[in-house]
This record gives structure tokens, sequence and C-alpha cells, in this order.
């Protein structure tokens, strides 16, 4: 389990970085947090000629707050966007349930998109508040919104010589209600089932947006969109979103693993949507309630 | 600091901990000789095959030096390890394979290089050709006739079969004729394995003019290996030397002869330059001995009152590829069947035990051997007899289990109980859990409620009849020696080392009491087979009982000396002299005394103050006299929720109540119960070595084979007992009492949340899935999958098999 030889390139910003790549193609890898990258190095299921380092880049450090949304640099830690108070919400719950504290310590947002594992929290966060990455190269920049972002499990858009510069993970509308729910089998696991959802109601809670992303389940992180069209223009409330649950995992293809058969992915995660739009719902009742108070 | 009441009993802080928690501790991976070289092995990555070619042309050219069994065959003669159990047939082992690769990961060529990474890179340059034949992958069918095989030369994948019991087989079944009532269960534990936290590792010195050969490794079984090293490698025993400082963890796994080691110090030999090789963890998981394999079908016959009539069991253990060295693959079965009747009056008893031959890495044993899979099913079989005859679980146990005058009692299954504290064990546990503390809270979350408790005995410090008797270089009498320096300090040289238990500080209180002087001036070394006493290791909750024993043993022999000096100095009878926190003195009479440092410093440098008769070394060898094994007793009880819409338990509450006898120190006591019980609550819930169908290994890092954490686990409360033991100090066992019960009381727990549902769960580890399945099938939402529900063997005939006599044991 020892890494097999390659060369270390430090980038001291993004510009370095993408002129590194460029000269390296196909055979370099970006060095974020290194959460997910070294340990396949280890099992040489990964084996990179060249790494490139872009934790020290200093122009890549930083994230930026935007009424609660944020952009979020290459560089920047998980645990960086996990404690900024600043953060919506439903971004730093989703956050606080990756890994444990060291990896969140060391893993940056960015690496973790970028890596497009099917049960990370990250991938589904971007489809559930309908953010987007930038990619940037030697010979430009472009923006993938997260629906076209990763294409299969641990496969992503992005290509050769490009980097992951930036996230934008947007705030949800203040009205909107969310709740992440996760089964694992012990703290800090991989979900053997997850889902993240956002709902937004009128003022007689008839549903006007609704969003729910299922990871863990299915070769990506997917939306969930039978239970979401079940619940659009729908009054929320205990029978509507039982039916949305009970459609959540219709036209997904959920793969079973060691820990959890398929089967029993569907079973446990109906279960675990119905109660994540249960809690989603009584937010969102309770941002209209007060909103309504306050101007009252 | 005056001591007149002891050492011993005392919360003692650990003096093993400050050079581990800063990092100044020596394992073997800390020691890097000049011109040593390093290796990698290259391991089957296929379950069943013949290597058809080896090429290793490629490494070479890399710059490594590449054996296979071609090469070190001729260095070492083949090893199985057989005891003389009657019929007891296996494979021979070799440190690489020939011919054929029998497990994932077992070794086919070591690779040596100038570092480990190196080594990694040229191990990966090796080409072996296999030639795949079907695996033997399910224990059951792997009996039954005219399938492949694992040892062609064998002739039959059953390494061994034998009833144990009470020797009237006709007893059974005229308790199952007559009783009231009768329940059967069919159960399963999955694989494990130790994951110590120091993986095993090797630092090979051979020295070719002298032809010695020194070996630093983690083991606990430092004099054993020593043998065992010279028998197989051809070398006198006093020409190999052992070395082990800190040992990271072993749990019955570091007890064993492995191939890779014996081939990491034939490299050695053959290249005249220390060799190393420290195991990474995905090694670990493939080759490693691995253990808890069993399924059981059991059935209890009990009469009208709850009182146990009969009970029988029929065992198939998953013994793996071969049968390690010296232990052999049989014992973890044999404590499966024998340990069954626990604290129980069981009148009748019969149990059948096949151990297969399968394509999986060796089965071997690991901490409470048996016991635990031997607790889970007596104490299921108990909750399904209290819920057929409507009786309360603890107050159907109170109506069988033994009572102090019975002891001591004999088992059904032929063990001895010296010594305990079955019924007030029980009653103390019911007293300790409060079920209504937790249901509030269960309501408020929807989630369902269960407590299940479980009583257990266990095998503690058993002598010579298990291994030495019966052929093993394995036996009882550990030595200590014990010696006072010219300033009066102590210093214990053990016999067997510390694997991180405490055992050097436990050794220290009980000197400090026997010799009479303070804690802090005694300094305990082990782990050097050149210059300390012989010991037979740590296993089956043995090292504080045996090395306590023989550090009495020496103690007094010293203090001896040192009075009749004393005596002389003083002009007083030795009669009337005590020895008390380091001063010698009259006693009765406080003021008239002398330092231990004085009689010392005669003693070494002054001795022509005393007569020429007197004997003036302060130093002597104990050795350890006790009984055949001696028991230790308890109770487990656990408090889960189960969340009905997942699947998942969660553990609320845990209690032990834990009976070793006189406790040395009852903070090392209770970190072994804690620990023990975090490895069987992963037992219970979480650790299975996963081999699919073709028995490949899926479960290849700690991400697939599930540990428990500090997060998955409750506070766990313990209360002790001490009820003296036969051995010389009243002391027993405590290391795996902790691993032995907890299974048990976590799955009754979750039986018993499920059960108001009517659903149960019978296999381990309890997974969400298995529980969510059990509580749709009992509501009639059936899945349209087959379980993944391991098979259970069917009852046997008693006819004329073969029967073997009752062992003390390997805890």
């Amino acid at each position: 389990m020892k890494l097999p030889a390659f060369a270390y390139h430090r980038a001291d910003s993004l510009a370095d970085a993408v002129d590194a790549l460029a000269v390296h193609g196909p055979e370099a890898r970006v060095l974020g947090g290194g959460q997910s990258l070294l340990p396949l190095m280890a099992l040489r299921m990964s084996v990179p000629e060249v790494l490139v380092d872009i934790s020290t880049a200093a122009d890549l450090r930083h994230h930026e707050v935007h009424d609660g949304g944020v952009t979020v640099g290459a560089a920047v830690t998980t645990r960086t966007l996990e404690t900024d108070p600043g953060v919506h919400p439903l971004i730093r719950s989703c956050l606080a349930r990756i890994g444990h504290v060291e990896i969140r310590t060391r893993g940056t947002v960015c690496g973790s998109l970028a890596h497009a594992d099917p049960a990370a929290e990250l991938p589904a966060l971007l489809l559930a508040v309908e953010g987007s990455v930038e990619l940037v190269a030697a010979h430009g920049s472009r923006v993938v919104p997260a629906a076209e972002f990763v294409a299969g499990p641990y496969t992503t858009s992005i290509d050769d010589g490009e980097l992951v510069a930036a996230a934008t993970l947007p705030a949800i509308a203040a009205s909107a209600g969310w709740s992440v729910r996760e089964i694992a089998r012990r703290s800090g696991d991989f979900a053997l089932v997850g889902v993240i959802c956002v709902l937004d109601v009128d003022r007689s809670r008839r549903c006007h947006d609704a969003r729910v992303v299922l990871f863990g389940v299915a070769a990506t992180a997917v939306r969930a969109t039978a239970a979401e069209e079940a619940l659009l223009g729908e009054i929320v409330d205990g029978l509507s979103v039982e039916q949305a649950a009970e459609l959540a995992f219709t036209g997904v293809d959920v793969l079973g693993d060691l820990h959890g058969s398929a089967e029993y992915r569907r079973r446990a995660g109906a279960r675990l949507v119905a109660a994540a739009l249960d809690e989603a719902a009584d937010r969102a009742h309770d941002t209209t309630t007060s909103r309504a108070a306050a101007r009252a | 600091m005056t001591l007149t009441d002891g050492w011993v009993g005392r919360r003692v802080r650990r003096s093993e901990d400050p050079k581990i928690l800063l990092g100044r501790g020596r394992f073997v991976d800390d020691v890097r000789p000049t011109r040593c070289l390093h290796a990698a092995f290259v391991r089957s990555p296929v379950a069943h095959a013949t290597i058809v070619a080896t090429d290793a042309s490629e490494a070479v050219q890399a710059g490594a030096t590449v054996f296979t069994a071609a090469d070190l065959d001729p260095l070492c003669t083949p090893w199985k390890g057989l005891l003389d159990w009657p019929g007891l047939a296996a494979g021979d082992q070799r440190p690489l394979a020939s011919g054929k690769v029998r497990h994932v990961g077992e070794p086919v060529a070591i690779v040596v290089a100038a570092s480990r990474a190196e080594a990694e890179d040229a191990a990966e340059l090796v080409d072996v050709e296999y030639a795949e034949l079907p695996a033997v992958v399910d224990p059951i069918a792997a009996l039954e006739p005219g399938g492949p095989l694992v040892h062609d030369e064998l002739g039959a994948n059953l390494a061994f079969e034998s009833w144990f019991g009470t020797k009237d087989e006709h007893a059974v079944d005229a308790a199952f004729a007559q009783a009231t009532a009768v329940v059967e269960v069919a159960m399963s534990t999955a694989r494990h394995t130790a994951t110590a936290m120091e993986p095993r590792g090797v630092l090979a010195e051979y020295d070719p003019v002298a032809r010695e050969l020194t070996v630093r490794i983690s083991t606990q079984a430092p004099n054993m290996l020593q043998s065992a090293f010279a028998e197989i490698l051809g070398l006198r025993e006093n020409s190999v030397r052992m070395l082990t400082d800190e040992v990271g963890g072993a749990f019955g796994m570091k007890a064993h002869v492995y191939p890779d080691e014996i081939a990491t110090c034939a490299a050695s030999m053959l290249l005249g330059r220390p060799v190393s090789w420290i195991q990474d963890r995905a090694e670990s998981l493939q080759s490693d001995t691995q253990a808890r394999d069993e399924r059981v079908r059991a059935a209890i016959a009990l009469a009208g009152d709850g009182t146990i009539i009969g009970l029988r069991s029929e065992i198939v253990s998953d013994g793996g590829a071969y049968s390690v060295y010296p232990r052999s693959m049989v014992t973890e079965g044999i404590q499966v069947s024998t340990i069954m009747p626990g604290p129980y009056r069981v009148p009748a008893y019969r149990s059948h035990l096949r151990v297969a031959i399968t394509n999986k890495a060796p089965l071997a044993v690991y901490r409470a051997v048996g016991h635990p899979v031997a607790i889970l099913v007596m104490e299921a079989l108990l909750d399904e007899a209290a819920r057929a005859v409507k009786l309360d679980p603890a107050e159907l146990r109170r109506r069988n289990i033994l009572k102090p005058e019975e002891l001591p009692y004999t088992s059904a299954a032929g063990h001895v109980y010296d010594s305990g504290s079955h019924r007030e064990s029980l009653e103390r546990l019911v007293d300790r859990i409060d079920i209504g503390r937790h249901a509030a809270a269960a309501r408020r979350r929807g989630t369902l409620l269960g407590v299940g408790i479980a009583c257990f005995v266990e095998v503690t410090a058993p002598g010579v009849a298990f291994y030495g008797a019966r052929g093993a270089p394995i036996t009882a009498h550990d030595q200590v020696e014990v010696r006072v320096e010219p300033d009066g300090t102590a210093t214990v040289l053990l016999g067997t080392p510390g694997q991180g238990q405490g055992l050097h500080t436990t050794a220290a209180q009980v000197v400090a009491d026997h010799l009479g002087i303070p804690f802090d001036r005694i300094n305990v070394l082990s782990g050097d087979t050149r210059t300390m006493p012989h010991g037979t290791g740590v296993w089956a909750s043995r090292s504080a009982v045996v090395s306590s024993g023989a550090a009495a043993a020496a103690a007094r022999e010293v203090k001896a000396r040192m009075l009749a000096i004393a005596a002389h100095l003083m002009e007083v009878d030795a009669s009337d002299l005590e020895i008390v926190d380091g001063a010698v003195r009259v006693a009765g009479a406080p003021d008239s005394r002398i330092d231990v440092a004085h009689v010392a410093e005669v003693a070494h440098w002054r001795t022509h103050q005393l007569p020429d008769d007197l004997q003036v070394a302060l130093a002597a060898i104990g050795e350890y006299r006790g009984p055949n094994v001696t028991f230790n007793n308890g109770a487990h009880g656990a408090v889960v929720e189960v969340d009905e819409s997942s699947g998942l338990v969660r553990i609320v509450d845990y209690v032990c109540v834990e009976d070793c006898g006189v406790l040395i120190n009852p903070d090392i006591v209770d970190g072994q119960i804690r620990g023990g019980v975090a490895q069987g609550v992963g037992g219970a819930l979480l650790e299975r070595l996963h081999y699919d169908g073709d028995g490949q290994l899926l479960t290849s890092t700690l991400l697939d084979y599930l540990l428990p954490a500090a997060p998955d686990l409750p506070d766990i409360r313990i209360t002790h007992i001490e009820t003296p033991s036969p051995t010389p100090l009243g002391v027993k066992g405590a290391g795996e009492a902790g691993a032995a019960g907890a299974p048990a009381a976590v799955h009754n727990a979750v039986n018993n949340a499920l059960a108001q549902r009517g659903a149960r769960v019978w296999h381990q580890p309890i997974t969400p899935e298995r529980v969510l399945r059990a509580l749709d099938e009992a509501a009639d939402r059936l899945w349209p999958d087959r379980s993944d529900a391991p098979a259970v063997p069917r009852w046997t005939d008693p006819e004329s098999e073969p029967e073997c006599d009752q062992p003390e044991g390997d805890g």
C-alpha cells in the first residue's frame, strides 16, 4: 500500500496549475486534500505520473458568500465552508455529513465534486441547489451546470487539462424548506441511501418548487423526478408526501452492494424520502408562516 | 506513602502508557538496522488455482530479488497444526504456495528490494499464471462428497468431526421426548478478523557465521515461535532469538506460525542481510487468521416449570484452507460445542461438530474463541424458550443458573467450573438495567425498544492439557524472574510479554505487594527470548493469572533471602520481620527498621558482614503453578432501539457484570471489558469478511470491513464481583469476557425489540437489511429476492461417530 512513483508539482496559483496540467495532459491528476486520490493510489487503482498539488495555491483558497449561497475555490476545505455561519444551513448540514472531521479538514469541496463518488454528498448537493462548476484550462474556461457535470460513477465532464477551479452552490429560496437525511451503518460512513429535499410552498401550502435528490443508490446522484412532479402544484400534506415518496425510486436504476441490496435501498429509501419531505415541508411551512407573521 | 493495604486492587495508572502516548514505544517498524532490505509479497488474487508458471524476470531486472517456493522449500520443513485430535486432517503449509493456491492472499512469491515501495513496484512485475479451479466456499456444501477438494491428498474437505457432551446419548433423546416445550434455533456468525492496530511484521536478521537468527516480531507468543521457527528452519533453539517490545494488539491472531513471516526469515537466511516485512491493511484482511465462521442448529428441552432438561447442537465450523500451527483449526468449533451449556444446569447435552476445509484464509483463535458463538446460541434459545413458556427471560435464567452451593460444577460438556457468582451476576445485572428510563425516549423517537441479557462462563488460564498434552509447544508454567538491584529497586523479567493490556503494570503491583517495596521502584521488562525467562505467551485470558502467580512466587523467594540477611544485620529472628513500603521492620515494632536498599547494598557489596552460608543472590525465578483451568463468569445486558424504517440498531445502554476473581487493577480490567464489548458489538452488528461465490474476498479495506468506532458504541457500565479462584492469588483471567457475552446480549436485545412485531433475526452481523427484511416479512410484505442468510446444518443422526474427551480449552 505504498504509493507508486510519481512526479510532484506544487502549483502556487490557478495559472500555474493549469499550465502544469496542459504540459502533462492525461497523465496528471490534481491533488487537493488527497482524501480520495491518495488511498486510490496506495491501492494502485490510480497511477498518475504527475500530481499537481493545488492545496497551497493562494488564489484558489477563497470562498465568497452571497445571500447564503457560496462560490468556493478549488483549494477550500469542506471544514472551512461547514464552519462559516454565513453559508446556508442546508449546505452546512450536508457538508457536516461528509466522513469525519479529520477528512473534512483536509478534503476539498471541489475535489469531492471532481471525484464524483456516487455515494458522496457534494455531487448530490450540487444537483439539489442547481449549482455549477467552473472548469478552467490553460486555453480558457467554461461553466458547467450541475445537471451536465457528472456523467457516471467517478466520471465527469472535466476534460484533460481542465481543473475544477470553483463551484457555485446557490442558496435556496428563503421561503423553501429543506432536509438532508442519510442511512449509514456507522457514523461517518458513505450513505446506503441519502436524500436531499428542497420544497417551496405558497401560503396555501401549494408546492411550486420540489427538488428530491437521491445519492448512494445509483451510478450517480439522481433527481427523483417522479416524486418531484407528483408534488409540483399539489398541496403539501401527509398524503401527498407519502405518494411522492412512493414514487421516489421510479425510473431510478438502483444498485446494491455489500452493505445493502437494491431492494433494501428502495424500501428504506422510500421511507427516508418520506421523512425528509415531511421535514422539508415543515420547514417550508415555518418559513412562510414566519414571513407572513413578520409582514403582519 | 504508607501502603498497608497493598498495591493489588488499586486503580494504578498504567506504567506502559507514557512511552506509547509519546510515540516512544518500539514496534517492529520502528527498528531499521543498517543494510536492511524490505519485502513485499505477491499474493494469490484467486481462491483456488494451479500455479502454471511464475515469471519474475522483469522484477529482477528492476533490481529486486524474488524467491518462490522452489527457493525457500529447501530451507523449511512444511508444517500443519494437528495436535493429536483423533482424525484431524489438514494439508501442509509452506512459506510460499507450491503447486496450488488455496485462498485469496496466500503468498506466492517474496520480493525483496531496498524499500517497501520499490518491493511493491517490483511485486507488480512478477507474472504468475494461474489455472483456476472451482472454489470451495460454502462449508456445508464442502462436506458433500464429489465436489472439488481443497487438498487433493486428503480425499475430502472434512478436517474434523466429533461428538461432545453427555456420554449417554439416549439421555438427550429421553429429555426431548418428555419435554413440555422444545425450542429450536438455526443461527450463524460471520467471519471476523482481529484487525490489530499494529499489523503483523517481522524484522529478520540472520547471521550466517554464527548461524543465528534474530527475529523482531509482533507476536503474543515469542517462546512458542522460537521453538517453532527453529524446528521449521532447522536451527538450534538457542540460536533463534525472538524480540518483541510493544505489540499493538494481537487478540489470538498473533499466536501462529505464518507463511509470510517464515518466508521473511528464509529470505534473510538466503541473502545474509536483515529483511523487514511490515504488513499493510490489505494484507491483514487477506492473510491474518480469521474467526467466528460458525453455523449452528440447536434445540433446548424444558419441563413445564421452565427447568432445562436437555440440549443438543449441530455445528459446522468453516476452518478455511489450512490448520494453523501449532493451535490448529478446530479450537473454535470445539469451544462453540463445549461452552454452550454455559452457567446453567443442563443435565443432558449432545453436540455434533464438523470442521470443513474451504478456500478461505485459515480460521483460528480470536478473542474469546468460540465462546461468543456458544453463548449467543444458548442465550437465544433461552429467550425463545421464555417466550414459549411465557416466563420473564430473567426468571427463566434464574430457575436454571448455578447457585454457589453447586460449585465446583462439571458441565454436561465436561468443563469444571471451579468457582463463581453465576446467580449473583444475573441478579446484579437485572438490578442495573432500568428499562423504564429508556422507554420514553424510544417512544419519542418512534423506535422499537429491546433489552437483551446474556450470562456467561469463560475458560481462563488453562493448563497443559489442551495444547501441550496434545503435542504443541505450548504449556502453562510461565516463569518470572524478580531481582533486587543494589539500590533496593527491583527488576522483573516476564516470560510472557505485554500486548498493550497492561501486564507490566499488574506484574509490578503484585511484586510490590509480595516484595514489600513501592510500585514505582519496580521496573518490568519482557520480550527477548535470549534474556528473559521462559513463557508460553498471551492467550486464553491467562497472562494476568500466570504472570502474577509466577511473579509472586519469585518475589516471595527474594523476600525470604532479604529477610534472612536483614535478620542477621538486625540481630533478630527472620520470622519476626516484615517488609513494608521498602523497609524491613520488626513486626509490632515499626521503629526498629532498616531500609531494603541497605539490605540490597550489603547483599551485593558488603558481603563480608554476612555469614558464609547465607544466600546473597537477591534474584529468583518463579514459575506458575495452578489448577488446570479457572472459569470466570458474569452477565451482559444491552438496551437497543431499532428504527423500523431503516432497520438500523442503536445501542442505548450497556451493562456488564464481571467476576474475574481478585482484581489486580480495576482500571485495566475495565479497559479489557470495554475493548472486548466493542469487538463483540462489532461482531453482532457490523463485522463480516465477505467472500463471494468464487471465494473472492470483497471486504478488502476498512471501508468495507466495518469496525465499530467510538461514536457507534454506548457507554459501557461495569460492575465487578470478586469471587476468588483456586489460583495462587485468587485471580482469574478477564481479557476475553467482554467479547464473550456482547454478541448474545445485543442479539437478544434486537430480537426482543423485533418480537413486538412478530419478527426475529438469526444471523450476525445484524445488518439493517436483515432487520428491515425480518420486519417486512413478519408483516407479509415479502421481498422478491432470496435473503443473504447462510445455510445452517441439518441434524445428524448420532451413530457410531468419533468422540473426544473434554479439553480445558483456549479462551
